[in-house]
């Protein structure tokens, strides 16, 4: 295996595969950088270019681009309080709020090293994991990936603190919208009034880019003090900070970068979980939970992290079964047939080299990013001192245009503008958003493996000892929670909104 | 959306957030907590018609298609209802208590950790920050976004932001003239050579189709 993966590392290496990575590092980070234009829309637009074009270096130029889009990801979540990527949501809950208080270098130092540390162990698990694929995914069925999905929505209750109760409603109503559009068994319109544009469903990008930066957006526009932009210089001294505070928390890190990997393998899950299951377990093994959500270093390593680790965890059933596990990798598994390689157990005999110079490519990418970042780090850290209103152009832009492009369709627009009223409201009355994102990134697994299940195994898959151990453990969560809520004195619980327990 | 502080909890607007944060739990925080409670109730109930509208609309579908949604708005249904009825009961809870001193001042029923959040709470600012708000803060605000997206509806992408770009500059981050057209110009051609000529991905046409490409 060694032996192989030096072999690969030179095919990487080789001038063409190179030029195309560094192309894929440089249009990752645009990409990453832009909010709502996602990293599957790009993979499709880039497959393409690969036409006649050697395995390595096509791949070099597509996950490479993937890869970084996430690291990059970070940088609008930090700086603007806006996700360039979807997975990278999470990111904005701890990211921004220490941007404000003037430790965007340090959010960002910690971001950066987390990725690299999360993207090794990502392809580090990929590359072991190489000889025991097959009986570890067959292992996994509908009722078990279905469990899992309530798993993640149990993380609801940990990630709402003291809103629990709130937390677990707008968790509902992220279900019930993930419902919109055509079901996929009968073709019936579901919740659609008539509309041909709901059809397709209610995207989670418009939703995103509505519900957390278009409410930044217009308190920045409402800002007319600047009182929510912190004042003085930023301080982008910190970087080296956040980077040793990320080896301090080195345990985090492997634990965040395992959820990544963990999630990342399960087809259907994808990364807008993994992160969110990381910060909810960041913060429920913290001894200041409290601070998360306010600026905790804990919340930005846990993401930075999983954003990269559960790439190694999400190519695995992808180059082993050819089942992709998100929407990215469907597009890449297009990039397999148009190259000329059979996704399955060839890529782990005949092809092994190209499976293995994909570890390669994602951790020098990931590498090459980071110094990319941190090399403008300082020029973008100093967009955080230029008058809030004067990015007020720029912002609504950027929401305008990642909202448009998931579907190039105004109605996305629309559903922008009126997430980001529920998000104003859900700020103004101390309503949490995220478990709103989660419900609705989840509904729609949730409905497929339980469908699932149902058809083939009536309603006896609710007896297998493997659904209720994770079942069990989803119930624990969330009474873990009720627990530690009522062990706090009832003047805590009771005290305003200024206590504790911020709304994330 | 008006601001619902009352007079003793106000925020200064001075940009220090901690001060405001301990400036809400001064002697009008009861009222404050229960309006908050008030608008607990009302967002409850109305996602509680939300669910039970969805429940209903999903019992007319084969059952393939309902099963998930009853049971998915059937779960929603039974959680507004339960914190709807927890957010009244917690109102009629802390009515007569209202005027009482227990909860005034930050060292009522808070610890040091408590404390130590305080000073770091974003979240609250931003929270306080909304409530902070006047009614021609969001007039202006909201006339200026109603705007853009009017603008973009009927004119294109190009159109309208150029137009915002300068207006907005302008008039409300006090801008120069010169520095509004520069900064216009170059937001709109930097757009137009990712998306319409990198990327090749279209824009927001508008009614007119200004924008020309797609």
């Amino acid at each position: 295996m060694l032996e192989q993966l030096g072999s690969a590392l030179q095919q990487v290496v080789a001038p063409d595969s190179l030029a195309m990575l560094l192309l894929g590092v440089a249009i990752g980070f645009v990409v990453g950088i832009l909010p709502g234009l996602g990293g599957a829309v790009t993979l499709a637009l880039l497959i393409p270019i690969t036409f006649g074009m050697d395995p390595v270096p096509a791949f070099s130029l597509l996950l490479g681009m993937y890869v970084v889009c996430a690291v990059a990801g970070d940088f609008t979540s930090v700086l603007f309080g806006i996700p360039g990527e979807a997975s990278a949501a999470a990111m904005v809950l701890d990211g921004f709020p220490l941007n404000k208080k003037g430790q965007a270098g340090r959010a960002l130092g910690a971001a950066l090293a987390s990725s690299v540390i999360g993207a090794v162990f990502g392809v580090a698990v990929l590359t072991a994991l190489i000889p025991v694929l097959s009986p570890l995914v067959l292992m996994i069925g509908p009722p078990e990936l279905f469990a899992i999905g309530l798993l993640g929505l149990a993380f609801v209750a940990s990630l709402s603190g003291k809103n629990m109760f709130k937390g677990s409603i707008m968790a509902a109503l992220g279900v019930l919208l993930s419902l919109v559009g055509l079901d996929p068994n009968t073709g019936i319109p579901r919740y659609t009034f008539g509309s041909l544009e709901l059809w397709e469903g209610i995207g989670i990008v418009p939703v995103v880019v509505g519900l957390l930066g278009g409410a930044e957006l217009l308190q920045i526009m409402l800002d007319k003090d600047n009182r929510t932009r912190h004042h003085g210089r930023p301080k982008v001294g910190g970087i080296r900070t956040g980077v040793l505070e990320t080896a301090k928390h080195w345990f985090l890190v492997v634990r965040a970068s395992a959820i990544g990997v963990a999630v990342g393998i399960v087809p259907g899950l994808g990364g807008s979980m993994a992160q969110f299951i990381a910060y909810g377990h960041a913060k429920q093994t913290s001894k200041k939970p409290e601070r998360f959500g306010r600026g905790a270093i804990e919340g930005v390593i846990a993401s930075g992290a999983t954003s990269t680790a559960k790439d190694g965890g999400a190519l695995v059933p992808t180059i082993a079964f050819g089942v992709p596990s998100s929407v990215s990798m469907a597009v890449l598994l297009g990039a397999f047939v148009i190259l000329g390689l059979d996704p399955g157990p060839s890529m782990l005999t005949d092809d092994l080299d190209v499976t293995l110079s994909m570890v390669w490519i994602v951790v020098l990418a990931t590498v090459a990013a980071a110094a990319l970042g941190y090399v403008l780090l300082r020029p973008l850290t100093h967009l955080t001192r230029v008058k809030g209103r004067v990015l007020v152009p720029s912002l609504i832009l950027l929401l305008t245009l990642g909202a448009y492009s998931e579907s190039n369709s105004f109605a996305n627009v629309l559903v922008m503008l009126l997430f980001l009223a529920v998000g104003v409201v859900a700020i103004r009355w101390d309503w949490p958003r995220v478990p709103l994102l989660l419900g609705l990134v989840l509904g729609a697994i949730l409905e497929r493996y339980f469908i699932l299940s149902h058809s083939i195994y009536d309603w006896e898959w609710l007896g297998r000892p493997s659904v209720i151990a994770i079942i069990a453990v989803a119930l624990l969560l969330v009474v873990s929670q009720i627990l530690r809520a009522l062990r706090k004195p009832r003047t805590a619980v009771d005290t305003p909104r200024t206590k504790e327990g911020a709304a994330v | 959306m008006t601001n619902s502080v009352s007079p003793g909890a106000t925020v200064t607007g001075t940009g220090e957030e901690s001060d405001a944060a301990e400036e809400i739990t001064g002697p009008g925080a009861p009222r404050r907590r229960g309006g908050a409670r008030s608008a607990d109730f009302v967002i409850a109930v109305a996602l509680l018609v939300i669910f039970t509208a969805a429940f209903v609309t999903a019992l007319q579908w084969q059952a393939i298609a309902g099963l998930f949604p009853l049971i998915a708005t059937g779960t929603g249904i039974a959680l507004s209802a339960a914190f709807a009825v927890s957010s009244l009961l917690s109102r009629e809870r802390e009515r007569p208590s209202e005027p009482g001193p227990a909860s005034t001042g930050p060292a009522a029923g808070q610890n040091a950790e408590d404390a130590e959040g305080t000073e770091d709470d974003q979240a609250d600012a931003d929270h306080l920050f909304f409530a902070s708000l006047g009614r021609q803060d969001w007039t202006v605000s909201l006339a200026y976004f109603a705007a853009f997206f009017s603008g973009l509806y009927v004119f294109g992408l190009y159109v309208a932001s150029v137009v915002f770009t300068v207006v907005y500059l302008r008039f409300q981050a006090r801008s120069s003239w010169l520095f509004s057209a520069v900064y216009a110009v170059v937001l709109a051609a930097a757009v137009y050579a990712l998306f319409g000529m990198a990327l090749e991905l279209p824009v927001p046409e508008g009614l007119l189709e200004l924008t020309g490409r797609r």
